[in-house]
């Protein structure tokens, strides 16, 4: 993995390792004390980053998820979307070579899920790989991306431009 | 400089937001401090009178009073034991001071001393020691002295006085060590449930990539604190009310003479602070430890 053999990776490398991996979590996972825009600085300050720096930075990526006005509010105060949103910005703020989502759009309603997906496709185009858990059949079928399908652990189909189930 | 000062906002904003859980910290670091300190002090003030009781243990040497021994005999022998090594000071009582003290004491009943003829009062040397646990060895320096006739220490009420404060010094030392093992596990136990509230927070912080050091400084920052203020207040408030009923004891109580110096304030603050600090840090960082395994 990224030219890592994690078998044998030490544990107090397992942090430099998460920082080229962006994760999104169906449950969001913000820091809950945090504003959205210090849940997507602290991805920031923990790599080392200046204060300053951060925060310069961390306000264009919530722009870019269109949350700029957002910036100051509380997890509890957006809705599950606008955290979402946040999820992302904090994941790719450090430019990861690879995104890895877990059910992004789980917990979410379809239009919403909709505007998620065109958010990580958008980061796909930018040379980002986006590796997403979904069980979401209608986003499957309307992103036309390559699939790959798992049955008890297998791979069971691997597919360039493929939809849901086609079974 | 620009991580820590991220590290002491996040200390102090999650101090100030968690207040109930930092209350109870504070109290139960003052709590315990304050035991801590106060069973300190009461040990310092007890050994001082103890030592104080055993200074009293002095060996009287009565001389031969037929013949008198001569000015020469005494002051050689003065000398001689004034430069043994035990031996803190060494007074001669002549005769005539041994009456004059009978004469003082006994002022109240002048029919005893009118029953008196002559001057029938040996002369002494009272010897003070450094270090009174070698009474006996002192004494026995005498035996076969021909100017010696008696040597006088109390050697039975000695002997019980210092089994005594050998024991009391025991007790003290225990009853330090269980209050101090008292202390560490209350202040610990509840730096440890503070930590634990904030797990799902760790393990977000990890997910995204920081590292041990970088969760742990803030928590560290936050026990250190909260040791730090909670055993400051606990030995600000010892030293004043030690101070405060050892002057109401010694003006009460006169004949007791309260060894008023016989607490090392500074030390006491010392061992209450760094006991605050030093387990305010360890019981964070120990009580993440098992959050950090993400």
């Amino acid at each position: 993995m990224g030219g890592r053999d994690l078998a044998t990776l030490r544990s107090w490398k397992v942090p430099y390792l998460r920082r080229n991996i962006g994760c999104v979590f169906q449950d969001f996972k913000l820091l809950p004390n945090k504003t959205a825009l210090e849940n997507v600085m602290y991805a920031l300050m923990v790599t080392g980053n200046a204060t300053a720096a951060s925060k310069k930075r961390a306000l264009e990526i919530l722009n870019l998820v269109g949350l700029s006005s957002k910036a100051d509010n509380y997890p509890h105060q957006l809705s599950g979307g606008e955290q979402q949103r946040v999820s992302i910005a904090r994941a790719f703020v450090n430019h990861p070579p690879l995104l890895v989502a877990d059910e992004p759009t789980g917990n979410l309603d379809p239009d919403t899920s909709l505007g998620i997906m065109q958010l990580l496709y958008a980061i796909n185009k930018t040379e980002t790989t986006d590796l997403m858990a979904t069980h979401d059949r209608e986003m499957v079928d309307r992103m036309r991306q390559r699939v790959i399908a798992l049955d008890a652990g297998r791979v069971v189909r691997d597919q360039k431009r493929g939809g849901y189930g086609e079974d | 400089m620009g991580k820590i000062s991220f590290f002491l906002k996040e200390a102090f904003g999650s101090l100030k937001r968690n207040s109930f859980m930092t209350t109870a910290a504070l109290v139960t670091v003052f709590l315990s401090t304050f035991m801590l300190g106060g069973v300190l002090i009461f040990v310092f003030t007890t050994n001082a009178l103890l030592s104080e009781v055993e200074q009293k243990v002095q060996i009287t040497v009565f001389l031969k009073t037929d013949p008198d021994p001569t000015a020469d005999e005494v002051a050689s022998m003065q000398a001689e034991i004034a430069a043994w090594p035990e031996v803190k000071s060494c007074t001669y009582v002549s005769k005539e001071e041994a009456y004059e003290r009978m004469k003082r004491e006994y002022a109240d009943s002048p029919e005893l001393l009118e029953s008196i003829t002559g001057n029938p009062f040996p002369a002494s040397f009272e010897i003070a020691l450094v270090d009174p646990h070698s009474v006996g060895v002192v004494a026995a320096r005498f035996e076969g002295n021909p100017l010696v006739d008696e040597v006088r220490y109390g050697e039975e009420v000695a002997e019980k006085l210092f089994a005594f404060t050998a024991q009391a010094r025991n007790f003290m030392l225990i009853f330090i060590a269980l209050q101090g093992i008292v202390a560490i596990l209350l202040i610990s136990n509840t730096i440890r449930l503070s930590v634990f509230a904030r797990k799902q927070e760790v393990e977000i912080m990890k997910l995204v990539g920081a590292t041990n050091w970088f969760i742990r400084w803030p928590f560290v920052i936050e026990g250190v604190t909260v040791g730090l203020v909670g055993a400051a207040v606990a030995a600000g408030l010892l030293l004043w009310l030690n101070s405060y009923f050892l002057g109401r004891i010694s003006t009460s109580l006169s004949f007791l003479k309260m060894p008023m110096d016989a607490v090392p304030y500074v030390l006491v603050a010392a061992v209450l602070l760094g006991t605050g600090v030093f387990i305010g840090a360890l019981g964070s960082a120990i009580g993440l430890r098992r959050f950090l395994k993400v």
